[in-house]
């Protein structure tokens, strides 16, 4: 090839490359205008996803507080009136009932007969819910779409920076005398352009899904998620499945959603498939892998909850629970040791993280009083389940169950006096416990004239419609002014409503009554369901027991 | 002897109209990358204006609705009071005036007046209707009119703005390929020989002047 046609190659080659750049340039503005569009598309959706959960937060409280509230205390005083035989003020109260009744649709009677019990969560879900779910929706998919454009953008900008390169390439050829290097530079300048040039047609062709082109996936889903706030679990899934059918599986919080609702239809095995789907999806929260492992263990599938769970360990090495979940899948299996050193190291975090709130005079999260309750009570289950009492997961999946109860009794005790002592004097439990509760039993009060319980007829399975629970303990050991905390927990969390911290005045050994009652007004019944009892003293657990109240 | 000028023949004259016509849409390519990032500019303002107006708007949705059910709930607390005070007036007059009761009612009609004047010190009566409900929905409106009057809370036309801007840069952005077309076909011209060469620099000028008409037309629509 002569010197002067390898020339005219160049100049043919620079004109053509130029031309792709101006194409390629053209694409870049595109993709570069689409991700401004989907920045500014996300920014206006957190916005007003936050303006339409103030409004309908300060609409429910008012519903809920100033006139539900309202409409109690006067059905309440209404009855007592009547009670006492006084009709001129049970009318007074009505008529104030009544001029309530317009002020707010949960009075309306259309979400139950308000004198009874209202389900606010149809009205909560049209109120704002359902809006700002749908919205929550469209600001993550803008997220989403605005980070698949940038990375188009930037594999465009590589692109053009190649045939650059190549642009280059070709003039130096075209100013060099040496034959054989001016082949050799227009040669790698027109390889470099052929891969730019693919590269382009690949990244042109990568489809960009974006959620907000499925509007009836986005009101499937927020529909899915009211479904199971209400606990309608079957209508949930079958929303979320539309929501997935309709976006070809396209959707990850579909999947994670769907899953969380299987979970808590009590189907494990259907939420792993889910939420191991919603993993291959980016933009997933973290925490998605713990729900993972929760429902392996739930499924009896240890090791994979306990892989799972070491995993998001190593993730979020600050997560205390996720330390407590580590360990009790740990227990489970039966590695003791490696459980308490998981336990351990979850409650140094929990002792710095109170020591770091009180030097900074914040306070710590309220998760860390619910993940050191609930590490408590998982390990309670766990000693049950070894019991023969029916668990979590099957007796036979436990390892060692000989080796696991005495250190899961002894976490557990560990578990329940660091998060008292750390709550009331920001500290770990400092002596061991010198005082002792001889007696803890429940029973049915007696009342003295001043309804005060002097006695109480010892139970433990109480009827439907109790309005109180007499507890009595006998303590030995005691000091002057010694801290009793009594907590009371129902299912998995504490009703911290019945919570009560009482001041020991009597000598070293002594009898206390106590009443676990919903209300001052005993008009108020129990719920039903099992209770259990807590008792500290000085910060440390000295007894627990529990009781049932019965259905109606 | 003297010197005779320097003629161009037909070819180097040829040659040399090519080069300015190459110049120009180097030059006309510049003028378009110019107006580009101008309009780029603009429709980022308009993104910056729009997510402002919208924050305005959920801000001033917020404090309204914060307020408007804070005085809704207070003038719930007057008419309770208010209804009970009536109540207890009607049934004082009814109760003869030896009963035991009348001491209990005198002083609970007291508290009830106290109160009633407690709350109607904050009342606001023109958002109270004639049924005596209150009207938390013109209480939000007006408060809404009110702040529009300070700042925009119409996201809607600024966006509309920025995307015109940004459709713009686009069609800006285009006019770049007849310009770069244009510069293929002129060294073309430049490279080739005979019927080839006039062909090449017809379609080269001719994209020349589409990209140019384009430009215009561009700036002329959008502005």
């Amino acid at each position: 090839m002569s010197a002067e046609r390898i020339k005219k190659l160049n100049t043919v080659l620079i004109a053509l490359v130029t031309l792709a750049i101006s194409g390629i340039a053209l694409l870049q503005n595109d993709a570069a205008a689409r991700n401004a569009q989907a920045s500014r598309d996300f920014q206006r959706y957190g916005v007003e996803t936050f303006g339409q959960q103030v409004v309908g937060e300060a609409r429910l409280n008012f519903d809920m507080h100033s006139v539900t509230d309202a409409f109690d205390l006067y059905t309440l005083l209404e009855n007592a009136a009547r009670k006492v035989g006084d009709e001129a003020a049970a009318r007074r109260y009505r008529e104030v009932i009544e001029a309530l009744r317009p002020a707010s649709p949960l009075l309306s009677g259309q979400f139950g007969n308000p004198e009874e019990a209202v389900n606010p969560i149809p009205y909560v879900a049209d109120l704002y819910v359902r809006a700002v779910t749908e919205n929550q929706e469209r600001f993550s998919a803008a997220l989403a779409v605005k980070g698949r454009w940038g990375t188009k953008v930037n594999a465009y900008i590589a692109q053009l920076t190649l045939l650059a390169v190549a642009l280059f390439l070709f003039g130096l050829s075209a100013t060099l005398n040496l034959q054989r290097v001016q082949v050799a530079f227009t040669a790698l300048g027109a390889t470099i352009a052929v891969v730019a040039l693919t590269w382009t047609t690949w990244t042109f062709t990568r489809p960009i899904f974006d959620l907000r082109d499925y509007e009836s996936a986005i009101a499937d889903y927020a529909e899915g998620q009211i479904a199971l706030l209400s606990g309608e679990f079957d209508t949930s899934i079958a929303a979320f499945s539309r929501a997935l059918s309709a976006t070809d599986g396209q959707y990850g919080n579909a999947y994670l959603a769907r899953g969380r609702a299987y979970f808590a239809k009590g189907d494990p095995l259907e939420a792993i498939v889910d939420l191991e789907k919603s993993l291959t999806f980016e933009g997933v929260p973290p925490q998605t892998q713990s729900v993972l492992a929760w429902a392996y263990y739930n499924a009896g599938q240890v090791e994979q909850a306990e892989r799972v769970y070491r995993t998001g360990v190593e993730r979020l090495p600050n997560e205390i629970w996720l330390r407590f979940d580590h360990g009790l899948s740990l227990m489970t299996l039966g590695r003791v040791q490696e459980g308490e050193a998981a336990y351990r190291i979850g409650m140094d975090q929990a002792i710095a993280l109170v020591a770091k709130a009180a030097a900074t005079s914040s306070a710590p999260p309220s998760e860390l009083w619910d993940a050191l309750d609930d590490a408590a009570l998982q390990l309670d289950t766990l000693r049950d389940t070894i019991d023969g009492q029916p668990g979590i997961i099957p007796r036979e999946k436990i390892g060692t169950p000989e080796a696991v109860r005495p250190a899961a009794v002894a976490l557990s005790t560990q578990l329940k006096s660091l998060s008292v002592s750390l709550e009331y004097t920001g500290k770990p439990p400092a002596a061991p416990l010198s005082a002792q509760v001889t007696v803890l039993e429940t029973g049915l009060p007696i009342y003295d004239d001043l309804d005060r319980i002097t006695d109480a007829t010892p139970a433990v399975n109480f009827p439907a419609g109790v309005s109180e629970v007499a507890l009595q303990l006998e303590m030995m050991g005691m000091t002057p002014g010694a801290e009793i905390l009594i907590k009371v927990f129902q299912n998995n969390g504490e009703l911290t409503g019945y919570r009560a911290l009482l001041t020991w005045a009597g000598g070293a050994t002594g009898r206390l009554w106590h009443g676990l009652r919903a209300s001052q007004n005993l008009e108020f019944a129990l719920e039903a369901g099992l209770y259990r009892v807590q008792v500290y003293i000085n910060g440390q657990l000295a007894g627990e027991t529990a009781f049932t109240v019965g259905t109606a | 002897m003297g010197t005779e000028p320097n003629r161009l023949s037909s070819s180097d004259r040829f040659s040399v109209l090519i080069a300015i016509l190459i110049a120009i849409s180097a030059i006309v390519g510049a003028v378009v990358a110019w107006r580009a990032a101008v309009s780029d500019d603009r429709a980022g303002d308009g993104d910056f204006a729009g997510v402002a107006a919208t924050l305005n708007s959920a801000r001033t949705n917020a404090t309204s609705a914060v307020n408007a059910f804070q005085a809704h709930a207070q003038y719930l607390q007057y008419r309770e009071a208010f209804l009970l005070r009536t109540a207890l007036e009607r049934d004082l007059l009814a109760l003869p005036a030896e009963s035991n009761q009348r001491p209990i009612l005198e002083a609970e009609l007291r508290r009830m007046r106290d109160v009633q004047s407690a709350y109607e010190q904050n009342l606001d009566y023109r958002f109270i209707r004639r049924d005596g409900t209150f009207d938390v929905a013109r209480y939000m409106a007006e408060k809404r009119a009110d702040a529009a009057r300070a700042q925009d809370l119409n996201p809607a036309p600024a966006f509309a703005e920025a995307d015109a801007f940004r459709h713009k840069t686009a069609m800006l952005l285009a006019t770049g390929i007849p310009l770069a077309l244009s510069l293929v076909f002129l060294t073309f011209a430049e490279i080739l020989s005979h019927g080839w060469r006039r062909l090449t620099f017809v379609l080269g000028t001719l994209a020349l002047l589409s990209g140019i008409v384009m430009l215009i037309a561009i700036e002329l629509t959008v502005r």
